[in-house]
């Protein structure tokens, strides 16, 4: 793993480039351009306030009003984590020109696709914080706001570069992973209070390392106090064991990635 | 320059999985196991790309890696950029590598070609500061100054390639590793990549071109690596190995040639009622119609020594040679012959009616030969019609496009027919001449060669063909026009040094250059035929020149031989010969054997 580490820091201008191409890239020819990194977030939050509060009204806590704002605080790094795998799970496919013409460290691609949606959700950070100031909830407890983002950079990286190497050998991961997603969404505590479930949910809730970090941000961010340290630390633990099994399958699998992509 | 190789490649294998997508879970179990896609594979899964590749790169050498489509140089290639790993073998670069195997592979089609620029350079492993300071040399290098903002998109596959191979060659890399890239623009932009590439070799960088262009490996290249599915073939300097690629190349074309065209086959006969074998019109179909009341049994194209051949070079003289047999006896009959260019051009027909040779009676069996003295064709192949038909054109035996052969020649002329020609210039216009080397030699100075003595240009295919079989070819020099003792002994010591004899013989027009109008006392072709009689005697050529230098020169012998009477550094040809790497000999001489010793005692008889 520090291997891996290592060949990251040794990369990072080319990673910092390609992350930059890549946003660059991406809203290159739409209307809106550089906009879209803020009016996405806000067309997906106003979906799922249209749906809980005039669709399915009283279905959430009360302690979760403002609902919005308590969606939003989970919505945005769910999206990062979710657009982060998506992506890198063809993120080598797509790249096979450069990794077998060109002497490429393939794990630079997923790497890129972490960081390149990282700057997504910072940009949809500003929005976020407006709504809190707006809602008088911002508390100093938002400066341990990194504190869960790095955890979740950790365990995402993990899990795209396992992802990414697998995907090459299994194409059938990019057809089941969109719904993998969609199901653990359901199953991790964006549109409802990790502390309300019980039972068997609840079981399930604890063992999944993004429900601690999603709870880390509602607590530092929606309710001004951080209690889950245990919760965290026990994520952070997760995500270097997640980061170093990923850094070592991807290893395993570098030297078969130029014959199979 | 240091004294480390710049690569050193020891026993390369490289092992592909021969069906991707089958035993997946097999191989991503050995993949995780072990590291490596094979281990659990039967060998009948798997494909061998490369076998036991070794050489070493000197730095500073360009380095040529040459072989037909499939032999393994892409996998070379890769290997050697690292972009793939050796299944077996080890593989040492040393110094920054830049492989333009890809260009612009990488480049993003929607932003721009500076970004790209920037972008590519940190790829290829250069930082920030120093795409900067490189950056206006690329842009003039590609020549896309008023485009470098636009989207990559935008750009022509040309512009594409042009800003690629520019980033590539302006990284500075230590060994440059080409594939076949430099159809990379127009015939000017060609022409700046090879003066960079030439900037690199005086800078004393090391290359290695994988190319099918012969001629740039020739000019360019230092030493050779041949591949023949996966295998080295042959490795050195780059005009032998060239050459020997080339004999086994032409040899195999041969191979299918014959295979091919071997067998007649039935057709019916075309619409259009076929005519005397002259009149051939468009709409060119192969195919073989008629009565057979006259039957060609048997055609074969031969060769000056009458061996079945169907590779020739300009210049050489071609045989159709017919086998017939008449079911009963005929007397109204005509024999026809027709040249037709790939493309169904007519080149030429003619039958034996035209030529007014009357036919009186055909019987039996019976063989006609049609002697093309001189093949004035440029390279394609030729497909050759023959005919056995009535005078009036009803056909026996119609065989079209059923035979083929092929001339090859390394000047690329084009048309159908080369005339005989000559260039000269005078007054203002400076051109220089190709040397005579064997191009030029073997094609232009062609003249009509007696029977016994062989044509340069067919004497160096089939010098190549001993070449790649391994046989020494020993090559000695004279006038010969006493034969005598003397030069059997001499003769007979030069056969000793190989494995094949060529004698070259002096022309009678320079016999008496050299020796005054008195000589020669015999004439060239009884000259040569008195020396084919001889058993150690394999070729016998004759040349114009006063020196036999050029001869040397397009024949390059193993072994050259003269007798004892010329000091070593006399002999012409001496230094072509040990440049190739092969041995000069002088053979010691018959005490009063020489010629003019012999003369001299013939003529003091009264």
């Amino acid at each position: 793993m520090l291997t891996q580490l290592r060949t990251l820091f040794r990369y990072r201008l080319l990673i910092q480039s390609l992350v930059g191409r890549e946003l660059k890239a991406r809203y290159r020819g739409s209307v809106l351009g550089f906009l879209w990194s803020f009016v996405n977030p806000l067309l997906l939050l106003l979906t799922y306030v249209v749906v809980f509060t005039l669709v399915l009204p009283g279905t959430h806590s009360p302690a979760m009003e403002p609902f919005a704002l308590f969606f939003f605080c989970g919505i945005l790094p769910w999206t990062w984590f979710s657009s982060s795998l998506l992506e890198s799970a063809g993120v080598l496919i797509a790249g096979g020109n450069l990794i077998k013409k060109v002497l490429f460290p393939a794990e630079v691609l997923p790497v890129v696709t972490v960081f390149a949606n990282l700057v997504h959700f910072l940009l949809g950070l500003p929005i976020l914080l407006a709504f809190l100031v707006y809602y008088g909830r911002l508390r100093p407890e938002a400066v341990l706001l990194p504190l869960p983002v790095l955890v979740q950079l950790v365990f995402t990286l993990g899990l795209a570069l396992g992802v990414s190497a697998l995907t090459v050998h299994f194409r059938d991961i990019q057809n089941i992973l969109g719904h993998l997603l969609h199901l653990l969404f359901f199953a991790s505590p964006v549109l409802y209070l990790y502390g309300e479930r019980q039972g068997g949910v609840r079981t399930f809730l604890r063992l999944n390392p993004m429900s601690h970090i999603l709870v880390s941000y509602q607590e530092i961010l929606f309710d001004g106090t951080f209690h889950h340290w245990q919760g965290l630390g026990a994520a952070a633990a997760a995500a270097l064991v997640t980061f170093a099994l990923g850094a070592f399958l991807f290893d395993r699998l570098r030297d078969t990635l130029a014959e199979e992509v | 320059m240091s004294a480390a190789p710049a690569i050193a490649a020891q026993g390369l294998t490289k092992i592909y999985r021969r069906f991707l997508h089958q035993n997946q879970f097999k191989t991503l179990k050995s993949a995780l196991l072990t590291g490596s896609l094979l281990s659990d594979l039967t060998p009948d899964q798997t494909f061998t790309a490369l076998e036991d590749v070794s050489f070493r790169v000197p730095a500073g050498c360009t380095f040529g890696v040459i072989g037909a489509n499939g032999s393994g140089k892409s996998t070379l290639l890769k290997l050697l950029a690292g972009i793939t790993k050796p299944t077996r073998g080890t593989l040492a670069v040393n110094g920054r590598i830049s492989a333009l195997i890809e260009l612009g592979a990488g480049f993003h089609p929607e932003i721009s070609g500076r970004e790209n620029v920037y972008i590519n350079g940190i790829m290829l492993g250069l930082d920030r500061k120093e795409v900067a300071e490189r950056f206006d040399q690329i842009v003039d290098f590609a020549e896309l100054r008023p485009f470098i903002d636009a989207p990559v998109k935008t750009y022509s596959s040309g512009m594409y390639m042009r800003l690629g191979f520019s980033v590539a060659i302006h990284v500075e890399p230590e060994v440059l590793l080409i594939d076949e890239v430099l159809a990379v623009g127009d015939e000017s932009f060609t022409r700046k990549c090879l003066d960079k590439i030439g900037e690199f070799r005086r800078r004393g960088r090391t290359i290695l071109i994988v190319t099918h262009s012969l001629g740039l490996v020739e000019k360019m290249c230092d030493d050779v690596l041949w591949l023949r599915q996966g295998r080295v073939a042959d490795h050195g300097d780059p005009k032998r190995v060239v050459d020997a690629y080339l004999s086994f190349v032409a040899g195999r074309e041969e191979a299918v040639l014959a295979e091919g065209r071997g067998v007649a086959r039935e057709s019916p006969p075309p619409e259009t009622t076929p005519g005397e074998v002259a009149a051939a019109g468009h709409g060119y179909r192969e195919g073989r119609w008629g009565s057979r009341e006259v039957e060609i049994t048997r055609v074969r194209l031969l060769d000056r020594h009458d061996r079945e051949r169907h590779l020739y070079v300009p210049g050489e003289a071609l045989t159709v040679c017919l086998s017939v047999r008449a079911r009963s006896p005929v007397v109204d009959f005509v024999f026809g012959l027709g040249l037709f260019a790939a493309d169904g051009t007519h080149v030429y027909g003619t039958n034996t009616d035209l030529e007014e040779h009357e036919a009186k009676r055909l019987e039996g069996e019976g063989e006609v030969r049609i002697v093309l003295q001189d093949l004035r064709l440029t390279e394609g192949t030729y497909l050759v019609d023959v005919a056995a038909h009535k005078r009036d054109g009803t056909p026996y035996d119609y065989h079209r496009g059923l035979h083929s052969f092929r001339i090859k020649s390394r000047l690329k002329d084009v048309g159908v027919y080369r005339p005989v020609h000559a260039w000269s210039f005078s007054g203002g216009v400076e051109i220089a001449s190709p040397e005579p080397g064997p191009s030029s030699l073997s094609e232009t100075t062609m003249r009509p060669a007696p029977e016994h003595a062989t044509p340069l240009a067919e004497l160096q295919a089939e010098r190549r063909s001993w070449g790649s079989e391994g046989q020494k070819v020993v090559f000695t020099n004279g006038c010969f026009d006493l034969l005598h003792a003397g030069h059997v002994s001499l003769l007979e010591a030069a056969r000793a040094e190989g494995a094949r004899l060529i004698v070259a013989i002096n022309s009678d027009r320079s016999v008496r250059e050299i020796k005054g109008p008195g000589r020669p006392l015999t004439p060239e072709g009884e000259r040569a035929e008195a020396l084919l009689a001889l058993e150690c005697v394999d070729r016998v050529v004759i040349y114009d020149e006063p020196t036999p230098a050029a001869a040397i020169e397009a024949l390059a012998p193993d072994v050259l031989v003269k007798g004892a009477d010329w000091a070593e550094d006399e002999i012409v040809g001496r230094a072509t010969v040990l440049a190739r790497g092969g041995r000069v000999v002088r053979v010691p001489l018959l005490a009063g054997r020489s010629t003019t010793a012999v003369v001299d005692r013939i003529r003091r008889r009264p």
